[in-house]
């Protein structure tokens, strides 16, 4: 570690050093990829407590309202057309869609949300889709996976729900 | 040795990874792929795939598309004129990913390619370069079949 270089404690550090580094790719050996009837992702860095995930999300669908019990994480918006629910201050965004920023980008790149462990929140998703970051810190020991295993709430399919609630082994087999 | 500039490009771009997320058309969702574009410029392209578990992608080329297919992590089998140039593995490297993150192939627009994935799915990254004026864009449609095959991408169990 360098002189006066800041230990990364909060989830707000983690993305201001993944962003200054050039969002660094380190994808783990072990599941790097969970999806749903909806959604897809693909696990960008690991390094336990700290996480990325990308995700891409099917056009015109819904996220239910959800929360991660054990994720404090903020959302960073990349592209498509949707908006993530539940939060306090919602902002109607629709505005900003429909026209890019002046270099072809979306007008909403980069603009963050913030998802503390057990906040209900959910998503809208338009007929482009959506692509996000979820930028992580990991709590309550909990070994980093995927917020779609993490996950309180309504699941999206049957194979989310076997994610989320993994099938009893029958231990007298 | 001199570099083309595909290869400069690729090269340029794992180094200092901008993004120029297109504000549309940017998201692919083909059967079992999913992809975003994550670089667009001129001819210029990069774009992430991640494949479901237990897909297969049938040997296809691309005739307007020079590429570099950059493995990420999974357990994605490539094949290149129907030889496997990444094959499954079952270990880690000392980095926590898998031994063959990072590794690429150099797909021209006449080289017969394919892939297919396991149980854990898998990423890719596709830095290409658009060819004969074509406009960039998914690199999905610009494909050519094989004979009597007329799917990109299926369920290993279909």
């Amino acid at each position: 570690m360098k002189p006066g270089e800041i230990i990364v404690q909060t989830v707000e550090q983690f993305r201001d050093w993944f962003l200054a580094n050039k969002h660094p790719i380190k994808s783990p050996f072990t599941d790097p990829v969970y999806y749903t009837d909806i959604s897809m992702s693909f696990v960008w860095y690991r390094a336990a407590p700290w996480q990325v995930e990308l995700y891409m999300v099917r056009p015109n669908t819904v996220a239910p309202e959800h929360a991660h019990p054990d994720v404090d994480s903020l959302e960073v918006y990349l592209s498509g057309t949707f908006t993530l629910t539940g939060l306090d201050n919602s902002i109607e965004l629709s505005q900003y869609m429909d026209t890019p920023r002046f270099d072809g980008m979306h007008r909403l790149f980069g603009q963050t949300i913030k998802n503390p462990p057990d906040h209900a929140h959910g998503g809208v998703f338009g007929s482009n889709g959506g692509v996000f970051w979820s930028i992580q810190k990991w709590v309550n020991g909990v070994t980093p996976t995927s917020v779609t295993k993490n996950w309180h709430g309504d699941t999206i399919g049957e194979h989310h729900k076997e994610v989320v609630t993994p099938p009893v082994q029958d231990s007298t087999a | 040795m001199i570099q083309d500039e595909l290869q400069k490009f690729k090269d340029w771009w794992l180094k200092t990874r901008p993004f120029t997320i297109p504000s549309v058309t940017s998201v692919i969702n083909d059967g079992n792929i999913h992809g975003v574009v994550l670089y667009r410029a001129e001819c210029w392209q990069v774009q992430l795939f991640i494949l479901e578990p237990f897909t297969i992608i049938p040997e296809h080329l691309h005739p307007n598309v020079d590429s570099y297919e950059v493995f990420l992590s999974g357990d994605i089998e490539f094949t290149l004129n129907g030889v496997v140039r990444t094959p499954r593995n079952t270990e880690a490297s000392f980095t926590g990913s898998n031994v063959y993150n990072g590794m690429d192939i150099r797909v021209l627009p006449n080289a017969w390619h394919g892939g297919s994935s396991s149980y854990e799915g898998g990423s890719f990254l596709s830095i290409q370069r658009w060819l004969n004026g074509t406009v960039p864009s998914n690199v999905g449609s610009d494909w050519i079949h094989k004979v009597n095959e007329t799917r990109r991408n299926y369920s290993a169990d279909s």
